[in-house]
Formats: structure tokens, sequence, C-alpha cells
């Protein structure tokens, strides 16, 4: 396919150089290096103006390396097991309260077994919608509290409760969101394609395992990454319950050692630091994913 | 080989099949003629369930496939089905679309797939096509592969749904050339397609579906020619210049 790539634009002189590094590290690296360049530059700045005491920054980022391992690994951890349970929730909200092969008429299986099959779906569906509408439409802060004091009282004793409770509220949160990206993957994958596995006679368990799922999981690359990027983002509130990451080290700094703003400055640049590279990471998987004539061009 | 019998199906409001008769032989080909939403494609959709009747039958090989404890999934195995939009498989190569069905549906070992689909891609003239994506093949092409695809799985029957009318001109021959072989090789065939030189050519039968019904039917010939009917004639003075 590589004669399809539109010809690359010809500037001349200098910028002609810039833009072909560009084009061969990728957008989002140099963006990688521009963001991070100017948070660096406006740092400096405010330490000359004596906002910020450069000194102290110097001597004291070194300890946000931990917290953002952990901040990182909650996020994962978390984003990891919501996958694993929002690809059936995904599929249930697709299909529909009488999706899988719930018919009018009563087909193959006896008839106690289609019931009970149609029940379990149209009882899944009604559930997991449920779940979808609730977890969405409320703050991820007020879902941690809740969990957090569940979890304290169920597992008074147990040493770590604390952690347990931030990755059940980040789980929890991160389900609702993938489940409806997944079921908006699922549903864009064309009638056609499922008409065809069908009519070679499979199974639909199988049409969703051989068409739907490599399909669909294609075209939600994008929307998961965001979708971790934001989880990772709202890991954040977890310091009010003392988990020791990227923000509860930015609080200790800033209130225990008295310099806030150097704190802040700097929890963010780690923010930024984690985020923009996974622009790049994205762009790589779905390039090395892509398959000619299957969901969008990544425009590069 | 297929026997349908006072065939019914509406969706809504909308009664399409109103009572559909019609008997496919043993390597009969029977083309299915008539004008746009008279219910061709719904026929079709019917014989291989992707589609489920309201009321009627459907008898393949004797067997009343439109019985509730008949699996859909075994009737599909029966029946090769090709799609107008080709509607192939498109994360997978030409060489796995065949497989596919090889694999999951029939159990055959890997190894043993393979030489089945080289085998079947070879026989539409597509044996240096087997890596490539579905978006890498003409439409002719592509049609060629579902063609491929569907008799790897040792049809009974082959359904064609409109299979050249979303070809650009210069690749319709080709795929009813691999069509007429296949004919000629003694495959039972249900066409729906309105390419006249086919259906004069190569089918045994042909069928005028309107409003749901089988207006009249008989060899093309008669049909082309000498239609009894006033409808027929009025749709035959339509498609014939």
């Amino acid at each position: 396919m590589d004669s399809e790539k539109p010809p690359t634009r010809r500037i001349q002189g200098g910028r002609a150089r810039l833009l072909e590094v560009t084009i061969k590290l990728g957008r989002p690296a140099l963006a990688l290096v521009i963001t991070l360049e100017m948070a660096l530059v406006f740092v400096c700045l405010l330490g000359l103006m004596g906002v910020v005491d450069l000194a102290f920054l110097g001597g004291h980022w070194t300890s946000f390396g931990g917290p953002a391992v952990i901040s990182v690994g909650l996020t994962t951890v978390a984003f990891a097991t919501g996958f694993a349970l929002a690809v059936p929730m995904g599929a249930l909200r697709a299909h529909g309260p009488r999706g899988f092969g719930a018919r009018t008429r009563l087909r193959g299986a006896g008839r106690a077994g289609r019931g009970v099959r149609n029940a379990l779906v149209a009882g899944g569906y009604v559930s997991a919608t449920g779940y979808v509408e609730g977890l969405r439409g409320t703050p991820i802060y007020v879902q941690m509290w809740i969990v957090f004091y569940v979890a304290i009282f169920t597992w008074p004793t147990f040493d770590y409760v604390y952690l347990l409770a931030g990755y059940l509220a980040l789980t929890l949160n991160t389900v609702a969101y993938q489940a409806e990206v997944f079921r908006a993957g699922f549903q864009s994958v064309a009638q056609g394609q499922i008409d065809a596995a069908r009519s070679i006679g499979m199974r639909r368990i199988q049409v969703f395992g051989h068409v739907t799922l490599p399909q669909g999981l294609r075209l939600v690359t994008l929307p998961l990454v965001n979708e971790w990027i934001s989880l990772f983002k709202a890991s954040s509130i977890l310091s009010f319950i003392t988990i020791k990451e990227l923000m509860f080290q930015a609080n200790h700094v800033g209130s225990n050692l008295g310099h806030p703003i150097e704190a802040f400055l700097t929890v963010a640049v780690f923010y930024l630091a984690i985020t923009i590279p996974l622009s790049r990471l994205t762009s790589w998987l779905e390039a090395r994913n892509r398959i000619p004539g299957l969901g969008f061009a990544t425009g590069r | 080989m297929i026997r349908i019998r006072g065939l019914h199906k509406s969706f809504g409001e909308l009664h399409v099949l109103r009572g559909i008769d019609l008997d496919v032989s043993q390597g009969e080909v029977s083309c299915i003629v008539g004008p746009s939403g008279s219910g061709k494609s719904t026929l079709l959709r019917c014989i291989n369930l992707l589609i489920e009747p309201d009321r009627g039958d459907i008898f393949l090989e004797e067997v009343r496939i439109t019985d509730p404890q008949i699996r859909p999934e075994w009737v599909r195995q029966q029946v090769g089905m090709v799609f107008q939009s080709f509607n192939l498989l498109t994360h997978l190569t030409a060489l796995r679309n065949v497989t596919l069905g090889l694999t999951k549906v029939k159990g055959m070992e890997a190894a043993a797939a393979r030489d089945k689909a080289i085998f079947e891609l070879e026989r539409v003239g597509l044996a240096h096509k087997v890596d490539a994506y579905p978006a890498q093949l003409s439409g002719g092409q592509q049609q060629r592969v579902a063609i491929a695809r569907a008799l790897a799985m040792d049809p009974k029957v082959m359904l064609f749904d409109e299979p050249t009318s979303a070809l650009d001109p210069e690749y319709i021959r080709e795929v009813l050339d691999v069509m007429t072989t296949l004919a000629n090789e003694g495959m039972t065939m249900i066409v729906v397609s309105h390419e006249m030189g086919f259906a004069r050519n190569v089918a045994d039968d042909v069928v005028l579906i309107d409003e749901g019904v089988v207006v009249e039917r008989g060899p093309p010939e008669d049909i082309f020619d000498r239609p009894t009917h006033e409808r027929t004639r009025a749709f035959m003075s339509k498609i014939l210049r």
C-alpha cells in the first residue's frame, strides 16, 4: 500500500529539513519534545522572576519517580481489569436485550434451555445498562468515597485496604466507560461482515470472536487510549485516601515542605511526560495493526 | 434438491413474500428475476435461514429446514451464499477468508484447510492473490474469492444474490465466467441477477417474481421471447431493449 502514501511536499531550505525530521519522528514525538521544552522554559522563566525556587526544584523533582510508578501501575492494572470486564459488557449492550441468538421462534435447543438463555441475555443487558448509566452519571470522586468506606468497614484489619479501595474505585469506573467504547466499536462492524460469517455456518459466538471482536478492537484503539489517559488523570484523587501516588507526593512537597508552586508544576510536568508519549504509542499500535481498507487512515 | 412451498415473510407492515412456491432440481441453474423490492433477496436469505420465514416450508434434499429442531448453522453449511457486496471479511487475507469456515466450522486441520483453500482459489483463478487483503483486490477478484469461500464448504446448493450488480463493467465477465464453469460442472445454483446473457445461456429455468409471488417460470427462451403473463411482458420490455 506504499504507493498510496501522499507524496511529501517539497519545501526549500532549513524548514524542509525540520519537516523531514518531523515526518520521520512522527508528529506525536515532536509534540512531546515541544511541550516538555515549553514547560521547562516556563518553569525557568518563573524561576528568573523569583516565583519558583529552582534550587529546591533541582533537589526534589526525583522524589516524584516512585509515586509516578504507583500512579501508572494502579491505572494500568485497573484499566486491564476493566478491559476484561468491559468486553462482555459492551457485547451485551451492543446486541440489545434480545441479542445473541435470542429468537422469537424455538430453534435448536430445547424450549427450557432457550428460555433460560433469553432471560440471561435480557437480564445481562438490563444490568449492564443500569451499571453504565449509574457509573457514568456520578463523579468518580463520589464513587471513590463509597468504595473506600465500604472497603474499610468490610476489611478493617487488612493492611492494604487503601490500595484495594483505590484499585476497585478506578476499576469500577473505567469498566463503565470502556463498555461504552466497546459497544460503539462492536456496533460499527458492518452487517455484511456478520452475514458473511453466518452464511458459512459459524455460530453466533464464533462470529463474535472471529469477526466482531477483532474488527471492533481495531476501531476503538484511539478511544481506549483516551480512556487510559482519563483514568490516569482521575487517579490523582486517590491522594485523598492516602495512596502515595503523584498527587499525594505533590501535596506532601507543597504543604509539608512549603513549596506548593514548585510541587504542582513538577507534578504537572510528570503527568505530561507520561500522557504525551502515549499518543505516539497509539499511532504506532494503529500503524502496526492496520489492515488495508479497515478503519481510518492514521493521517501520516 | 430445493422445494419451497407457500413461503411468507413480513417485515413489520411490509408483506414481502406472499406465498412463494419454487422447485430447483439437482444440477439445475435457476435464475430469479423481477423488479426491485419484489422479494428476490429476501427469498434467497430465507433459503439459508439468514432470514427466518414466517410461514411456509423449505425442503433441502427432503429435509424440512424450516423445522424448528434444525440448526440454522447446519443448513448454512450445505447452502453457499455469494453476496452483492462481496462481504469478504476485511481483516483477513483472501486465504484466511476461505480457511476460516474450514477450520472453525468443518473442524479441519490448518494444513488441510490451507490446501483446500488454495485449490478453491486456483479454481477461480486467484492462486497468486492468496495473501492479499480484500481492499487490495479489485471488485471482480473479491467476488471470486467470495465464491471460492462458499465453494470450499462443499455446498449442495449455491445462492447468488446479484453477484455482479456492484461490479464495474470490466469485471462482470470474469465473475460470470466462474459462475458459468460452475454451472457446467453440475452445481445446483439459484441466481438472482439481471444479467440476461447469463440467464439466457446458462439458466435451465427463469423465474419471475413480482410483489412477493412467482408470476411465471419456464425455460429462458419462453420467458424472454414468449412470456404469457402481462406482468412478465411489462418487466421484460423494461430490461430488454
